[in-house]
């Protein structure tokens, strides 16, 4: 048994909608993020990954298995969907207790399992407490759990921080980045910062296809010189923003500070070190995504 | 472990609860959980033992006559096409034909049958009171007589009195044949029709009969068989026939709703033993009020009856024979459909099955264990010795119609499981366009409102 995905020319539709377009990925153990927009199809591939939808055509192999061996493949991946949530009346031992069962464990081993992993996620103090009680951030940590259970080889985690707040979100990456040592993460976001801290090997995801495989730094490499920031007086930013690419801007008393992205180079520029969020807009406009309907009506805050 | 899981879920619930609360309120209404007022005792001679319905010519054949009349007078006729009460009214060639039937069976010329009819249509001051023992009188040789009011003013029916009876060349089964074809001309689900014609034999149970019965519900039943058979009719009609429906829906939604599915299904325990475990937790569930109910019911009369040896097995027994099979068939309708669906659809088609069946009621005990009955009736309490006869005699109908059910039970949990296996799979979308279809008609409405 080998230790990686292989993703070849893989198909999904939905209907006559097609969902993933000749995906071809090969995934190593550590993290490995997977960056789209919303309804880019991250979730159709983590789902397809997961068992839990048929691909049309092509190969995936999970650790030297076939995906059509879905029982097989059901013993050696943990899975956190996006809308992740349990029984709301069961405490968290149960519910612990409950897919433990559905996963195959004993007695004994459920019972060590599961306090190594609430101990892990700093829930054990938590365990009889309610589903229902539980913030968005330990509801997370929870559902990292519960995936774990089964010790898998491949962890699949589809947009586990959205909605959580900055602490919750740290705290989260640090789980995943911990958990990655031993096996493949793959993680599935649309927040360009949970990639940044986490993964070093990463895909972008657009409209089913897959416009970028890499490391972190080959894509920060490729937006190198193109990364510009100047401070205007905040009656120019509609003017601004006609003309420049903006990925961030905020106020600074009664001018904006702006961040953009700009082939050409002017006088009153500031060259930048691109970021992750400037290297993922680089290359989404570089391979001629339409990018209209990203706002920046706000000053200040985060992208 | 998986099963105590399952069942620890469905009764810590709140419809757990509301299911046992209906269960023994429905119970105790009928007064199902008590029959310590329903002893049986051994009958005396020259005591009154009530009826029964007997297939005897010379009671039916004069007995249906009087009622077929009675109501084409009226024009005014009961039936029960699939179990529900219906008013029929027939049209003047169709009255015509039963005048015609009416006049096959009594020999009397149709004119007489038609102005017989008319009498008190035309003469508004002269009525027939169709009860017997007052204008239509059955006599000693079974015949009825049809009489007018002789304290009348009119001249022409002064006095005058017809007698309808069914003629002596009439053979039984010719009798039959023209009353089965008066129910197909008022569309079927009358007690004309052949097989219901025996709702009119009834006759009075003699002493010797009554003793006999007493010593079969006494021997055969033990007594206690008779009271658990009792409390097994209103337990199958009024709760393990439409009531786990309702646990098996909200239980095969719980996944759903508690975004559990996509959990579960990544599992490695395999979806025939996740699916028939649920199957069986909720069984359980159902069963286990019903068993400890059917106890209260049975030791209520268990010191009426000392020195006789009673089966004490006999409410589990009955509980297992003949409650269990429907609690089965609407559980598994229900995990099934709701699967299938993901709508609470399978509580409207097990529901008006249900209705259906309860209003098919009991027009003979054959028909009341035929194959297809969700609930079989053997509604007999101890003033008639549990009908213990009827019982045995009928035995294996009943045990037809309940290895049915368990049979197709076990058949819905397998289509369940497929349904289970696909959808983990993503395979089956069925779903959504269900749900999409009752998204469109609740839209739909919602625009026909504004």
């Amino acid at each position: 048994m080998n230790n990686y995905i292989e993703i070849k020319n893989l198909n999904k539709f939905y209907g006559s909608k097609q969902a993933l377009t000749d995906v071809n990925l090969t995934i190593g153990q550590g993290m490995f993020g997977l960056l789209g927009r919303n309804g880019a199809g991250k979730t159709t591939l983590m789902k397809t990954l997961a068992t839990l939808l048929q691909k049309k055509s092509g190969t995936v192999n999970i650790c030297g298995i076939p995906i059509e061996e879905d029982k097989k493949i059901r013993r050696i991946i943990g899975y956190l969907p996006q809308e992740f949530s349990m029984y709301p009346s069961m405490k968290i031992l149960e519910a612990m207790d409950y897919l433990a069962i559905l996963s195959g464990l004993g007695k004994q081993e459920r019972k060590e399992r599961i306090e190594i992993l609430l101990n892990k996620v700093n829930l054990i103090e938590y365990s009889y407490k309610k589903i229902n009680a539980l913030s968005g951030g330990m509801k997370r940590r929870l559902g990292i759990a519960q995936a774990l259970l089964n010790n898998p080889k491949v962890l699949i985690v589809d947009e586990p921080t959205a909605g959580l707040d900055p602490e919750e979100r740290i705290r989260f990456r640090n789980l995943l980045s911990e958990i990655a040592e031993e096996r493949i993460v793959i993680l599935s976001t649309h927040i360009v910062g949970d990639i940044e801290a986490t993964c070093e090997n990463i895909a972008i995801l657009d409209n089913g296809k897959v416009l970028y495989n890499g490391t972190v730094d080959e894509l920060l490499a490729n937006a190198a010189g193109k990364v510009f920031s100047l401070i205007t007086d905040r009656r120019q930013l509609p003017i601004l923003k006609t003309e420049l690419f903006i990925t961030s801007m905020h106020a600074q008393g009664k001018d904006v500070y702006v961040r953009f992205l700009s082939e050409n180079v002017t006088s009153d520029m500031i060259a930048c070190e691109p970021n992750i969020e400037d290297a993922y807009m680089f290359y989404l406009k570089k391979n001629g995504i339409k990018l209209s309907s990203l706002s920046f009506d706000r000053i200040g805050g985060e992208y | 472990m998986l099963f105590w899981k399952e069942l620890k879920k469905i009764v810590i619930g709140v419809p757990y609860f509301l299911f046992v609360v209906v269960a023994v309120f429905a119970l105790y209404s009928q007064g199902a959980l008590d029959f310590s007022k329903d002893k049986i005792t051994k009958p005396e001679p020259n005591k009154d033992y009530g009826t029964k319905n007997e297939e005897i010519p010379e009671v039916i054949m004069p007995a249906a006559l009087q009622s077929l009349f009675a109501e084409f007078k009226e024009n005014n006729y009961k039936t029960y096409p699939i179990g529900f009460f219906k008013n029929v009214k027939l049209d003047k060639d169709e009255q015509r034909k039963i005048a015609e039937i009416i006049s096959k069976i009594t020999g009397n010329d149709i004119n007489e049958i038609y102005s017989l009819q008319n009498f008190s249509e035309s003469d508004g001051d002269i009525s027939f009171d169709m009860e017997i023992n007052t204008d239509i009188q059955s006599n000693k040789n079974g015949d009825f007589v049809i009489s007018a009011d002789k304290g009348e003013d009119k001249e022409s029916l002064r006095g005058r009195t017809i007698s309808l009876s069914v003629r002596d060349n009439i053979s039984y089964s010719e009798f039959k044949e023209l009353m089965q074809r008066a129910d197909n001309i008022l569309g079927g689900g009358s007690e004309y029709a052949a097989e219901a014609l025996i709702s009119y034999g009834s006759v009075p149970v003699s002493y010797e009969e009554a003793l006999q019965r007493y010593q079969l519900a006494k021997n055969n039943d033990k007594i206690t068989r008779g009271y658990a058979r009792l409390f097994s009719d209103y337990a199958a009609v009024m709760v393990s026939s439409i009531l786990p429906v309702f646990i098996a829906v909200i239980m095969s939604m719980k996944d759903k709703s508690a975004k559990m599915s996509e959990l579960i299904y990544i599992r490695k325990e395999s979806g025939i033993r996740i699916v028939s475990v649920r199957f069986i937790a909720i069984i359980t569930a159902v069963m286990i009020p019903l068993i400890i109910l059917s106890y209260i019911s049975n030791i209520s009369v268990w010191n009426m009856y000392q020195g006789i040896k009673l089966d004490y097995l006999a409410p589990l027994k009955y509980d297992f024979g003949w409650i269990l099979p429907s609690a089965m068939i609407v559980t598994a309708i229900g995990m099934c459909l709701t699967e299938l669906t993901n709508t609470p659809i399978a509580i409207a088609i097990c529901g008006l099955w249900w209705f259906v069946d309860i209003n098919l009621g009991i027009k003979s005990v054959a028909a009341s264990c035929s194959l297809f009955r969700l609930s079989p009736r053997h509604n007999a309490a101890g003033n008639s010795y549990f009908r213990t006869q009827d019982f045995i005699d009928n035995f294996p109908r009943l045990f037809n119609n309940r290895l049915f059910f368990i049979g197709l039970s076990i058949l819905f949990v397998i289509v369940t499981v497929i349904i289970y296996e696909a959808k983990r799979k993503g395979k089956l979308n069925g779903d959504n366009k269900i749900k999409r279809a009752f998204a469109s008609i609740r839209h739909s409405k919602g625009e026909f409102k504004a």
